[in-house]
């Protein structure tokens, strides 16, 4: 479903993605790791189509982000770490903007399915700019979902929900997953990843470390599937990538 | 503790460490082609203000005292309108997230904050006194009182418009939001009939162009009602005229220093009133868009609104469009600025053409220049368009939709915004312009329009750093936007000479009629017009989001 080869980001002499490869096929929940500066939001926002790739391919759903861009995005749902909305507009309609957007036909009912789900149907004729950080972040979970992509790009999704919206994503992502889609979810949260994700993609200074299970990547650190948390392995990994 | 009376020790630090700042940042930019350009721009500028005085050559207009400290009280006192009027809807005491998040928890009483806020945002002030003095140096002025005096003046009002703004922001909240609207537009019209008023009395009025109304201010005469309207402006002006550093002089300067003084207890006083939801809305700025420093005026809660489906979607063009005219009949107080600033305008025109006494009532060049001045006033505030949506850029870029009807979406809005402003000078222009003449109102007028909107969105995407306000005395900031500016004039007039060369062209070849002159400069102008929309959706696809950052800082 979203296929990157070789891909590469330079901003001048900074190398933000070095050869990054990797597939995610329909019903993976990839969880992308790494430190703080690894290239993780700088890869989704190439896949995304935000900014282009200084070499490499990215495609989804079989379009070339480069060469079919309007066909990749319309199977490609993207949620930032920090979302920004439009200020002025209610939260129904933005919904009803990606739904719209996306050339969704009848969306009432989804629209309306999705904020009874997130808790927003007491907001929906708020406008956004009056939104808490948390509130935010579900309107633009559901403007992801609003169309049914089947490619779904998350950054850090977490930031600022409450314990019912963080349970309700995490359902949400198992549900879609089980349907084929395919996600890609990038977080400093380790249990997060450890309880959502089937596979990891561990990322340092731009470069892929390790790409495989969960339990690989417990086997490759620990040298055991089970003793292992993801955090012990996440730092080995890290660790032994210093070291040589 | 060991602490001042007026400021805290760590509160001096953090000025000195944002100066230093300031300094580090002009010196990383003073050595890119761009900031060096603008930086020799900016001094270029400012030398040849003051180049009549460098080279001590007598000043080509001398202005009386009496004379000069009119223009001055007249220009303070255009100076707090039109800051109240173009600041309408931001809050008063303005603290950034950083500032709040750090400083609001941190052993300062708000008084302190106040101070703090004030001292840094009048910072600039000597630079601005300096450039104030070199000019009015060139009209006879003594530059030691007018540096003396362009001080205490900037500090005044600075502090005018944090009493006003403060004022005004009490009165929002504690009126209901269409009082509040009712309030803002009553006293917008009541100061517009004030100055109508005060200037009528004038003996000799500006005719036709509104611009002249500001030249014009040499002849304006001391009348009973002007005098009252200025009044407390006069001791700065006293000051700012003075020839020698006498006893009257200092006497006045100590009056400037009371009133400051008085301004800034009337702040804390008024403030503290205000200080819950000062606290809370700059907190709540974390939330909403970096770039606007803005409380938007806005209603919390729209009922069954079902705008979007409005437009049809034309690849996404009608549908990004309805998203900004959504925001443009939400931002109420953006369309009462808008209001106020065309009204005033529209009445000066009309005040002129009625009591010019010429007789001639408005002319073709007075009409143009009011549609466009009005334009450029209104296109640097009327942000319905990528300059408005900086942090939405990443959300645009995602979407499914062409570049092309990206940006069309975009400057939809703005344009016909602007056009439904241009549309009283039409009116007024329609009793004495001849037809073919209106025609070409509306030709030449609706193309410029969207050329002049598509360059302020291209140089935005491509300079958006640049687009920021200047801090006060921002020589390098003042000499960017004088080129930007300029460059846009010339590529806009560039392009009315070119479809009026070609108009003109083809009536010699084919032998046209007038409309048909118009017509075909018409045309011309749309193609420059689809031009300008394809270096737009170009400028949006080369747009780098990782640029954000550094315009919203």
């Amino acid at each position: 479903m979203i296929v990157v080869r070789n891909l590469e980001k330079q901003y001048g002499e900074v190398h933000a993605v070095r050869g990054l490869s990797f597939t995610v096929p329909p019903g993976q929940i990839l969880g992308l790791i790494g430190p703080n500066g690894a290239g993780k939001t700088t890869t989704m926002r190439i896949i995304a189509g935000i900014i282009p790739p200084t070499s490499g391919t990215v495609s989804v759903a079989g379009r070339d982000i480069r060469r079919q861009p309007l066909e990749a995005k319309a199977a490609l749902a993207y949620v930032p770490d920090d979302p920004a909305l439009f200020g002025a507009l209610t939260v129904y309609e933005h919904l009803v903007l990606a739904a719209r957007a996306y050339g969704v036909k009848d969306y009432a009912q989804r629209a309306e399915q999705l904020l009874e789900r997130f808790h927003l149907a007491d907001l929906r004729d708020k406008l956004a700019e009056a939104l808490s950080r948390g509130a935010r972040q579900k309107v633009a979970i559901c403007t992801a979902y609003i169309h049914d992509a089947p490619a779904v790009l998350f950054d850090e999704p977490l930031t600022g929900l409450d314990p019912h919206a963080i349970r309700t994503m995490k359902e949400s992502i198992r549900e879609q997953a089980a349907l084929g889609k395919a996600f890609i979810v990038s977080s400093h949260l380790l249990s997060l990843i450890e309880d959502l994700c089937t596979h990891l993609l561990v990322v340092h200074k731009g470069q892929a470390l390790f790409a495989g299970t969960v339990a690989e990547g417990r086997a490759l650190a620990c040298g055991s599937t089970a003793a292992a948390s993801l955090e012990e392995t996440f730092f080995r990994i890290i660790r032994d990538s210093v070291a040589s | 503790m060991g602490a001042s009376p007026m400021l805290h020790p760590a509160l001096w630090a953090l000025l000195g460490l944002r100066a230093r700042a300031g300094l580090r940042r002009w010196r990383r930019s003073v050595t890119t082609v761009g900031g060096s350009l603008a930086f020799l721009f900016g001094v270029l500028a400012i030398g040849a203000a003051a180049y009549p005085i460098l080279s001590g050559r007598p000043p080509v207009i001398t202005l009386e005292p009496e004379r000069l400290g009119l223009l001055y009280q007249s220009a303070l006192f255009a100076f707090v309108i039109v800051g109240q009027i173009k600041n309408l809807g931001d809050r008063a005491v303005y603290f950034t997230p950083g500032e709040a998040d750090f400083l609001f928890p941190g052993p300062f009483g708000r008084r302190e904050l106040l101070t703090y806020r004030i001292l840094s945002d009048v910072g600039g002030a000597f630079v601005m006194s300096a450039m104030l003095s070199l000019l009015l140096a060139g009209v006879g002025a003594w530059w030691p009182a007018v540096l003396v005096g362009g001080m205490v003046s900037f500090v005044f009002l600075h502090q005018t418009a944090l009493c006003l703004a403060t004022v005004r922001e009490i009165l929002e909240l504690q009126a209901s939001s269409l009082l509040s609207r009712v309030l803002i537009l009553a006293v917008g019209v009541l100061v517009v009939a004030v100055v109508m008023h005060a200037l009528s009395l004038q003996p000799g009025r500006f005719a036709g162009e509104p611009l002249t109304a500001v030249a014009g201010g040499t002849s304006m005469e001391r009348t009973s009602s002007l005098n009252f309207l200025l009044a407390p402006f006069l001791p700065f002006a006293e000051v700012v005229t003075a020839r020698v550093f006498d006893a009257a002089t200092l006497g006045w300067l100590l009056c400037c220093l009371l009133i400051n003084a008085a301004v800034f207890v009337l702040l804390v006083r008024l403030d503290a009133g205000n200080l819950h939801t000062a606290e809370v809305m700059s907190r709540r700025d974390r939330h909403s868009s970096a770039a606007t420093r803005r409380r938007a005026a806005t209603p919390r809660r729209v009922r069954g609104s079902h705008a979007l489906a409005l437009l049809p979607h034309l690849r996404g063009l009608g549908t990004l469009a309805a998203v900004q005219l959504t925001t443009a009949m939400r931002r109420q107080r953006l369309l009462v600025q808008l209001t106020i600033i065309v009204g005033a305008i529209a009445l000066a025109l009309q005040f002129g053409s009625s009591g010019g006494g010429d007789g001639d009532g408005v002319t073709p060049m007075s009409l143009l220049s009011a549609v466009l001045w009005t334009t450029v006033l209104i296109a640097n505030p009327l942000r319905l368009d990528f300059r408005g949506n900086l942090r939405t850029l990443e959300y645009l870029k995602t979407l499914p939709t062409p570049g092309w009807a990206i940006c069309a979406g975009q400057l939809t809005a703005p344009v016909l915004v602007t056009l439904l402003y241009q549309l009283p000078f039409l009116l007024i222009a329609a009793g004495t312009l001849p037809p073919v003449q209106l025609l070409a109102a509306v030709c030449v007028g609706v193309p410029l329009t969207v050329i002049w909107y598509s360059l302020e969105n291209i140089t935005f995407l491509m300079y958006p750093a640049g687009q920021q306000s200047q801090a006060l005395g921002d020589i390098q900031a003042i000499g960017r936007q004088v080129v930007i500016l300029c460059v846009k004039l010339v590529i806009l007039l560039a392009g009315a000479v070119l479809a009026i060369g070609l108009g003109v062209g083809v009536a010699k070849l084919v032998g046209l009629t007038a409309v048909g002159l118009v017509y075909v400069i018409g045309v011309a102008l749309v193609i420059e017009a689809l031009l300008s929309l394809v270096l737009l959706t170009r400028a949006f696809a080369t747009f780098d989001v990782t640029r954000l950052a550094a315009a919203e800082s």
